[in-house]
């Protein structure tokens, strides 16, 4: 019973880590990278490289919200942090879709718009959604991915027949086989409790979208169960306008209510709804910086008056729910776990790759000539060194393309991100024809485009590595650093493949 | 059946059972979680008990999901799996308030 | 500065906890001492592990109170665990100086 058992969960390994394998390290790689998506945003957006302001003045940025979206139904306002210096007005254009347009804190000036979704727009929505617009296949795929990756981590510990005893085993002298899986067992077990509490609050961020019918069933006496679960559990306050103009009284008092209330810390947004209505009102959501908690803290004001209209607080399982997705999304300041998650991320992704190393090192004699075997070998190199590939071409599509730049109809942010899927669907291709040569091309392809990212950097911004270390400018540093690390553990890689591909052939002529 | 060659025996019975273990699991989760919110409602506010009821579901999920792969028998798992998802969808489908 | 100070006795504290428990496992102490531990070395080595990673968690709740404090102390232990491995592979010298006490 015990041994089929083992053998069940050996096959479902096997196969459910081959199938999703590849969506799996996406989710993984984009995940880790999203840990820094607001420094990434500064690295592509020169023109947000700004120091954060001494105090906060909300009317010139009304005022710019009043030239940029006159006729917005609602103007959002991301305010600064010590991460985002700018304030990013969010509002809705003619068609309903959602626009933004930085701004200059301290004049609430726009800043020139820098042309890139960068990572808060692109790298952190891919890491959840995949950019499927479709419906909400995107979200259900990186479910079904993260489903998936629980009962790998679980079928894992259960196939591993000893995960306590060889916890610490790693015997990279060995060959190349048995480090190989060393190395997969030892990020999978030391790394479990970081990969299973990520996993699983990763699910739950999206409960409402994974589990709709809970919400809908549970208040199936109201008109319009979804929007009441929300009025209750998440607290939302709405009023239509009232179709006659009217002027919006002055925001600092409501800022200072809004601090009096949430023990000195302010607002992480505020937003207009219905500017100019005399029944406009002021939203207020409570930072996060300072929890853990997503929280849901939040204040509304009348427009006119200023009198606070609705005050909201999430009762404790929502709030519970809200914790466990604040330790996913990691929105607070704290700089030593914002490291530490971008490493247990990076492991992750060496615990797929080497999972993927052990099915085709396990396969390789037997089914090397076959089909399938060289389409998991070309998937294995696309979604590895492809997507880190793809990333980095991303990065210097961002260096390269004038300010101005279109092409074919697109604009300049769509044409990035073309430039990240062509280059990740080209190297797919290029693993499917070179084979596991592939790696080692790639290898050095990483090295050299990461290379010249912190170069083109330097060129193109006047931000050399030098200045940004001289003037502890961290997050543009920090960047330019990551990327020559890469660079480095790219060269290395590849020429260790580089060896071990002469080992072989000596083998194959000799032997 | 004890090694993994007999368990890939047959791709139609892999076929219905990563079915099961997918399309299935998710249906007996769906269930459990509707009808542990309509039973912990009666103790909490409704907004609680769906919150709670649907965070609990990804562990039923993760639960069936590998059951689904372990379980020799294809019956078995088509009663429960597929009674689960039969009975979310009864459920989903006749409450009062969904047209 | 005593945010750092905690900070690095958090990580220390971790990764001599771990290292402890890795020479409690008889494949490793071999590569490390040489020779066989003992029963009683066990036990003493596994106690005195567990008490490090406690120690550990009193730094980490002493930095950042519960909220931030149990999260850095499980993202210390991750770290700890790897860098065990890794020292076991390559430096083993970086386990026996934290482990050098008498046991």
């Amino acid at each position: 019973m015990v041994a089929s058992w083992r053998e069940s969960m050996r096959w479902q390994h096997t196969w459910v880590g081959l199938v999703l394998g590849a969506l799996l390290f996406a989710i993984f790689w984009m995940g880790s990278l999203s840990v820094f998506d607001k420094e990434i945003d500064r690295w592509m957006m020169p023109a947000t490289r700004l120091e954060p302001p001494e105090s906060l003045s909300l009317a010139p940025a009304l005022a710019s919200a009043r030239k940029v979206a006159p006729d917005a139904s609602r103007w959002r306002l991301m305010l600064p942090t010590s991460r985002s210096p700018q304030m990013r007005l969010y509002y809705p254009d003619a068609g309903g879709d959602l626009q933004f347009v930085d701004l200059e804190p301290g004049t609430g000036r726009p800043l020139p718009p820098q042309g890139t979704l960068a990572g808060s727009e692109f790298i952190f929505p891919f890491h959840f959604s995949l950019h499927l617009k479709a419906g909400q296949l995107g979200y259900w795929l990186v479910g079904l991915a993260g489903m998936a990756m629980l009962s790998l981590l679980v079928s894992g510990l259960v196939v591993h027949r000893k995960p306590i005893q060889d916890l610490f085993t790693f015997r990279a002298h060995k060959r190349l086989g048995r480090a190989n899986l060393d190395l997969h067992n030892l990020t999978g077990v030391v790394g479990l409790p970081f990969h299973f509490i990520m996993t699983l609050s990763g699910l739950v961020i999206f409960v409402n979208i994974y589990f709709p019918d809970a919400a809908t069933l549970a208040y199936d006496d109201a008109a319009d169960p979804q929007g009441r679960f929300i009025e209750e559990g998440l607290g939302r306050f709405s009023r239509p306008p009232a179709g006659e103009p009217g002027t919006l009284a002055p925001l600092e008092p409501m800022l200072e209510r809004a601090r009096a209330a949430w023990s000195g810390e302010g607002p992480a947004f505020v937003r207009v709804w219905h500017p100019g209505d005399a029944a406009s009102y002021v939203e207020m959501r409570r930072s996060n910086q300072n929890m853990v908690r997503i929280n849901r803290d939040q204040l509304y004001f009348d427009g006119g008056t200023g009198e606070v209209l609705f005050r909201f607080e999430a009762m404790p399982l929502m709030k519970t729910q809200r914790f466990i997705s604040g330790l996913h999304f990691i929105q607070f300041d704290h700089w030593p776990l914002r490291w530490l998650y971008f490493g247990g991320g990076l492991s992750g992704c060496v615990m797929i790759v080497t999972g993927f190393i052990f099915w085709l090192q396990a396969r390789r004699k037997r089914h090397a000539g076959q089909g399938a075997f060289r389409l998991v070998e070309g998937l294995t190199v696309g979604s590895v060194t492809g997507i880190i590939l793809a990333t980095l071409a991303f990065f210097v599509a961002n260096r390269l393309l004038p300010l101005e730049a279109r092409f074919a109809g697109y604009e300049r942010a769509a044409l990035e991100v073309w430039v990240f899927f062509l280059v990740w669907l080209g190297a797919f291709v290029h693993g499917w024809l070179q084979r596991s040569d592939a790696w080692r091309g790639q290898c050095w392809a990483i090295a050299m485009l990461a290379v010249a990212a912190v170069a083109l950097n330097a060129v193109t911004t006047g931000d050399h590595l030098l200045k940004t270390l001289a003037e502890g400018y961290w997050p543009v540093a920090g960047m330019d650093l990551m990327l020559l690390a890469g660079a480095a553990v790219a060269v290395w890689s590849a020429r260790r493949l580089t060896q071990h591909r002469a080992v072989r052939l000596r083998e194959v002529e000799f032997g | 059946m004890s090694t993994s060659g007999g368990m890939a025996q047959g791709w139609l019975r892999t076929v219905q059972r990563i079915g099961l273990a997918v399309a299935g699991g998710y249906g007996f989760s769906l269930a459990a979680v509707v009808l542990l919110a309509w039973l912990l409602s009666a103790v909490l506010p409704r907004s609680e008990a769906v919150v709670l009821a649907a965070m609990l579901g990804f562990l039923v999920y993760l639960g069936v999901s590998l059951w689904a792969f372990a379980e020799q028998r294809l019956l078995t798992l088509w009663l429960v799996l597929g009674g689960g998802s039969l009975a979310a969808w009864v459920m989903v489908s006749l409450a009062p308030g969904v047209a | 500065m005593v945010d750092g100070l905690l900070l690095l006795a958090v990580f220390a504290c971790a990764y001599t906890g771990m290292a402890w428990l890795a020479l409690s496992q008889e494949r490793h102490w071999r590569a490390v001492r040489g020779g066989t531990p003992g029963r009683a070395r066990i036990r003493r080595l596994r106690l005195g592990g567990a008490l490090w990673l406690l120690l550990s968690l009193v730094w980490a709740l002493l930095r950042d109170a519960a909220h931030f404090g149990v999260p850095l102390w499980v993202m210390a232990l991750v770290a700890g665990g790897f860098a065990v491995a890794l020292a076991l592979t390559w430096k083993p010298r970086c386990i026996e100086v934290v482990t050098a006490l008498r046991h």
